[in-house]
């Protein structure tokens, strides 16, 4: 069974032969390769090698493109702050009325800006791992860049302030959005993943992601799915309990865990989502050592191995300092422990 | 004027900021005005204390981001009106120098952080992130800061917090600026450790530390 069969077994509700293996590795493959972030920029065929290098020596089943790289807010008039060390940032707003979000310009991924170069790295990437393995590339969500756009804070006064306005936003941001996730998809990703932190527990309540997030995000994935994405995957940075049961209706076939207890998630969603995660990416992974990062794997596989559904992850993306060692002992963890016995397969 | 009356002036403005009601909160504040209340007071125990309110709200999860910034603005809309006619000084608590130092990928911690300090009174100056330790102190001395805050949710910049401390000891600054540290990862053993004065565990917590961190640098320099 190959890497990407695996995450597409447990997709469609198979049991593979172990548990699949997965870590947001952009910060880690890039110090391994000895990068700064700032070079993921200018050396994509670096960026491609440190990706492919860790799947050949930690066991990973999929690689990542430059995730988090807001291309489409960039295309849509923000201007993006680079760092050597942390995800490019967006310090202030570009739309402050009505009049400027009938202005945002009609874009085409494909052509402009620096979302060709992420297209490409996607392309290269797939051409890298080949059919086996699973290429995962990011996407922003409308009310990530909806909140980009127009400056954090102003857009969750515009929540209670002026919905009509936030909406008239989501709206017009949709459609890029959606172009790049589609465009993902087209340069050769198998999974297309999105996060937006700023929509959890600790930011926004049950009944506004309901309004200003939910519907969005769902129609934006049901159309990459349409494109042809093996699958769409969520990443719920931070507290999200409450809101779980509306992001599986979200067209999304795996959720990638910030701090969610495993088996009480598959108990409530394995028939809608796929789990993934959720090893302490700062506590255990960075902080630990191989011997706890080992047992805190097999806890999670005790959890989530049973009856597939699963994959085996950190709760975060993993940390950029993170000991090889560590990261090498999830791997042996997943590769003894998460095996599935013939015959305790399909009932 | 009687106790009971002053009180009804406050709960008004506490009201009215907890309610997110940028319009009434003036009228209160005008209110109070009029009716001889000091302004200071009317900040300390309505203003302040709605905010105070909304914050418990927020850590609740009955309040959300939204909500806190609706409040602060009727806050802040209530202090254009009574701080003219404030006496002395003292309508800020002190000056935060707020940033990430490196390596997180998340700096909604730390803008949460600078809400509920700038909600809380306090002056603040956010560095953004990417913020090298020396430039924490600079800015301190700078902006004659009275708090450095190091905040994260996930983070590799532990070692930089220490860091950060490190320079400020071997500064003449030390005495007059305290070091408070908080966000997912960091413990209040780890803040011990490495020799910062406070650590809150959430956002609203951090108000309440700086306030009871700039009070005791008060009354030991009284
Ligand atoms: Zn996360």
């Amino acid at each position: 069974m190959t890497s990407l069969e695996r995450i597409l077994a447990v997709c469609a509700g198979k049991i593979p032969d172990r548990v699949p293996f997965l870590l947001a590795s952009r910060e880690f493959s890039s110090r391994q390769a000895g990068m700064s972030l700032l070079d993921c920029y200018t050396q994509p065929e670096r960026y491609i090698d440190s990706q492919v290098r860790l799947v050949d020596e930690f066991g990973l089943d999929g690689v990542y493109d430059i995730w988090c790289t807001p291309a489409v807010d960039e295309l849509l008039g923000a201007t993006l702050e680079f760092s050597s060390s942390d995800s490019a940032s967006i310090p202030n707003g570009s739309v402050s009325c009505l009049d400027d979000v009938k202005r945002l310009p009609k874009v085409d991924p494909r052509r402009e800006g620096r979302a060709p170069y992420l297209l490409d790295v996607v392309r290269r990437l797939k051409k890298a791992v080949g059919d086996s393995v699973a290429v995962i590339a990011w996407a922003s969500s409308p009310f990530r860049t909806a909140s980009m756009l127009r400056g954090v804070t102003d857009f969750y006064r515009d929540l209670k302030r002026d919905p009509a306005f936030a909406h008239a936003l989501l709206n017009a941001v949709h459609g890029p959005c959606t172009a790049y996730g589609k465009a993902l998809v087209e340069a050769g990703a198998d999974i297309v993943c999105s996060s937006n932190p700023g929509a959890n527990m600790q930011c926004i309540s049950r009944p506004y992601y309901e309004e200003f997030s939910h519907p969005y995000t769902r129609e934006m994935f049901g159309a990459i799915r349409q494109q042809g994405a093996k699958a769409v995957m969520f990443h719920t940075c931070g507290k999200w309990d409450d809101r779980l049961d509306l992001v599986v209706k979200e067209n999304i076939d795996i959720v990638h865990c910030d701090r969610v207890d495993i088996a009480g998630f598959k108990a409530k969603y394995s028939g809608s989502a796929v789990l993934m995660g959720n090893l302490r990416a700062v506590e255990v992974l960075l902080q630990g050592t191989e011997e706890s990062v080992g047992r805190a794997a097999r806890e999670c596989l005790a959890q989530g191995k049973e009856g597939g559904r699963y994959i085996l992850s950190a709760d975060c993306s993993v940390p950029r300092d993170t000991p090889a060692g560590n990261v090498r002992a999830m791997g042996a963890a997943v590769r003894d422990s998460g095996r599935y016995d013939r015959g305790d397969g399909e009932k | 004027m009687a106790d009971k009356e002053q009180a009804e002036y406050f709960k008004e403005l506490s009201d009215a900021v907890l309610d997110m009601d940028e319009e009434r909160t003036v009228t209160a504040a005008q209110d109070a005005l009029d009716n001889s209340i000091d302004p200071y007071e009317a900040i300390q125990n309505g203003l302040s204390d709605g905010m105070a309110r909304a914050g418990q709200l927020f850590e609740d999860e009955e309040y959300f981001i939204p909500e806190l910034l609706m409040c602060s603005d009727a806050m802040y809309a209530g202090l254009d009106v009574l701080k003219p006619h404030l006496k002395a000084t003292g309508e800020s608590r002190g000056t935060v120098v707020i940033g990430v130092i490196e390596g997180d990928t998340h700096d909604i911690g730390k803008n949460m952080v600078r809400i509920m300090f700038e909600t809380g009174g306090f002056h603040v100056i956010d560095l953004g992130r990417d913020v090298p330790p020396q430039r924490f102190v600079d800015t301190a001395r700078e902006s004659k800061a009275d708090i450095i805050a190091l905040s994260t949710l996930m983070t590799t910049t532990m070692d930089g917090m220490g860091t950060v401390v490190k320079l400020l000891n071997e500064s003449d600054l030390r005495a007059g600026v305290k070091v408070m540290v908080g966000g997912g990862p960091i413990s209040p053993g780890f803040a011990k450790r490495i020799g910062a004065d406070g650590y809150a565990v959430n956002a609203a917590e951090a108000v309440k530390v700086a306030r009871e961190l700039v009070a005791r640098d008060a009354v030991g320099a009284a």
